[in-house]
């Protein structure tokens, strides 16, 4: 078989899934702007077992996630994920797939030239070799070649592996 | 046209109607004044961070040793009308508690730093912001689910501009409004953030906490106008003082507004706007063709018209007309509410502008005691 479509991704931790800051991207903000959605592409190898996916962001400590200063007023759960798929709204047990994952934010401001941490999360994760979820990553890939930027120029210009729905303030 | 256009013509924000009027900060380039009745929308009102501090969520806990003992800053309770004022108070809380010298600024995304010398005890600075006697960590937006250690600086988490804004107005008489208005620049999105919260509220005297007052609602975002109108007055019994509140911690630092109105909306009792409505979009804007072809263009800002035509207005509402037009001329602006009912509107907001009479009105007379009138509104920028 041809490989058609070939994705990357950073490995969620075995444990701490509900707390860790491991699955993190950091953005510069370049404008005040509302953030009202931030959607990501996330792999799952093999069904993974977990509740509930969500996103929080953090404050920037020293280039680190600091505090926590919003969380997704929305999650999926791993049974919507697969039912997504199936078209049926059957489950399919065992199945892998890309799936990209919008996050609802009730309206979180972004503050011009600040750094913001947008974090993966997901409680009940227990994976297993080999079910397992990844965060799919913009880089490398056919249209991000070179890497990716840290700046989060405008919402409708920034590597797809992350992006935003909101408005400029 | 369905329904009836209503003018805000007695703009109570008005010194020479207000007997008081106070707010909770404001930078001296931009006073309140700025936003009262029949100024210019683009001058605006422009906050200059509220702090209020209240006993018993003011403590932080610190340390200057290793191991300690607990020292404890104290901000001092009270109303900060700056945030000069506010750091002052944190600086002086710190350095009564403490044995070194302490520095706290605001840094440029309006995120409190704190900065200790290092002098005192063994030279170390740590913040317990996870202990329970840390009280005024939400005050300065600090974590309280780590403590802060390993540094002599550290800079909060969480932006903080103020605990809120507030513009109190007395009225000296009992007042009950049926209309509430916010705006700024026309041609912009409003510069309060969604996630803002606003309340208008009113009570028959002046109290030093607005908590729990006679009447208060809760006004909603929009990008246009923030706004409350109806048809009846707002509360059930008429009070003397009104104020409007806002927390929001806006990325721009401060909160602005460009003009206030607060107000019963007066409308003539016989007369009814016909259709056709007529709006005309005005664009300002010159555009030239050079010798080549191409066009250039001079671009100004982008405002419209509003034309309304009367019938059958009855003496007495003519002589209304004639009266306030006499008091706005074409020189002051006012505003007015096209579609409270939203026949003609998708919402309530987009149909109140804040304009200037851009015609003198026109009467005729219909038949004898019955007038019609045609009038003009140019928007105001």
């Amino acid at each position: 078989m041809t490989d058609i479509y070939r994705v990357w991704g950073a490995v969620a931790p075995d444990t701490g899934f509900d707390t860790s800051t491991e699955l993190c991207d950091s953005k510069i903000s370049k404008s005040n702007q509302i953030i009202t959605m931030a959607r990501i592409w996330v792999i799952g190898i093999a069904d993974p077992v977990f509740t509930n996916l969500f996103m929080r962001v953090f404050s920037n400590r020293n280039g680190q996630p600091g505090k926590v200063l919003a969380q997704s007023s929305s999650v999926v759960t791993r049974t919507e994920m697969v039912d997504f798929l199936t078209q049926t709204g059957q489950y399919s047990a065992g199945c892998s797939y890309v799936m990209g994952i919008p996050f609802a934010f009730d309206n979180f401001n972004l503050k011009q030239d600040e750094t913001y941490h947008f974090v993966l999360n997901a409680n009940g994760y227990a994976p297993s070799e080999p079910a397992h979820l990844e965060w799919m990553k913009a880089y490398p890939d056919p249209p991000y070649r070179e890497g990716t930027t840290v700046n989060l120029v405008s919402q409708s210009k920034n590597p797809y592996a992350l992006i935003f729905q909101g408005a400029e303030i | 046209m369905t329904g009836t256009v209503k003018f805000l013509f007695d703009n109570w924000l008005d010194l020479e109607i207000l007997a008081n009027s106070d707010v909770s900060s404001e930078q001296s380039a931009f006073p309140i004044e700025n936003a009262y009745n029949a100024n210019r929308r683009s001058k605006e009102w422009r906050s200059n961070g509220y702090f209020r501090v209240n006993a018993g969520a003011n403590d932080i806990v610190f340390r200057e040793e290793i191991g300690g003992p607990d020292l404890v800053a104290s901000i001092a309770p009270g109303h900060y009308n700056s945030t000069t004022a506010f750091i002052a108070a944190v600086k002086a809380a710190f350095d009564a508690a403490g044995a070194s010298t302490y520095t706290i600024s605001h840094n440029g995304n309006y995120r409190f730093v704190f900065t200790s010398n290092g002098v005192g005890g063994d030279g170390i600075f740590e913040m317990l912001t996870t202990d329970a006697g840390s009280t005024g960590v939400g005050l300065l937006g600090l974590d309280d689910e780590t403590d802060y250690t390993g540094a002599l600086t550290y800079t909060a988490d969480e932006m903080k501009i103020h605990t809120s804004e507030w513009i109190l107005w007395d009225m000296a008489i009992e007042s009950n409004p049926n209309f509430f208005g916010l705006i700024q620049e026309r041609n912009k999105p409003i510069n309060i953030t969604p996630s803002a919260v606003m309340t208008l509220k009113g009570n028959p005297t002046n109290p030093a906490d607005w908590s729990s007052p006679f009447f208060e609602t809760t006004l909603e975002y929009n990008e246009q106008i923030i706004t409350k109108v109806q048809e009846l007055v707002f509360a059930n019994q008429a009070t003397r003082y009104w104020r409007f509140e806002i927390t929001d911690q806006n990325p721009i630092g401060y909160i602005k507004a460009g003009a206030f109105g607060l107000g019963v909306l007066y409308f003539p009792v016989d007369g009814k706007p016909q259709f056709p409505y007529q709006l005309t979009p005005v664009d300002r804007s010159t555009t030239v063709t050079s010798e080549g072809g191409q066009t250039f263009s001079d671009v100004l800002e982008k405002t419209a018209t509003h034309r309304f035509t009367y019938r059958f207005m009855s003496i007495q509402d003519k002589e209304d007309m004639e009266f306030n037009f006499d008091r706005f001329g074409t020189s002051k602006p006012f505003f007015v509410v096209i579609d409270q009912f939203e026949h003609i509107h998708s919402l309530v907001n987009r149909s109140i502008k804040y304009v200037k009479f851009a015609d003198e009105p026109v009467f005729t007379i219909e038949t004898p005691g019955k007038y019609n009138m045609s009038v003009n509104l140019r928007e105001e920028l």
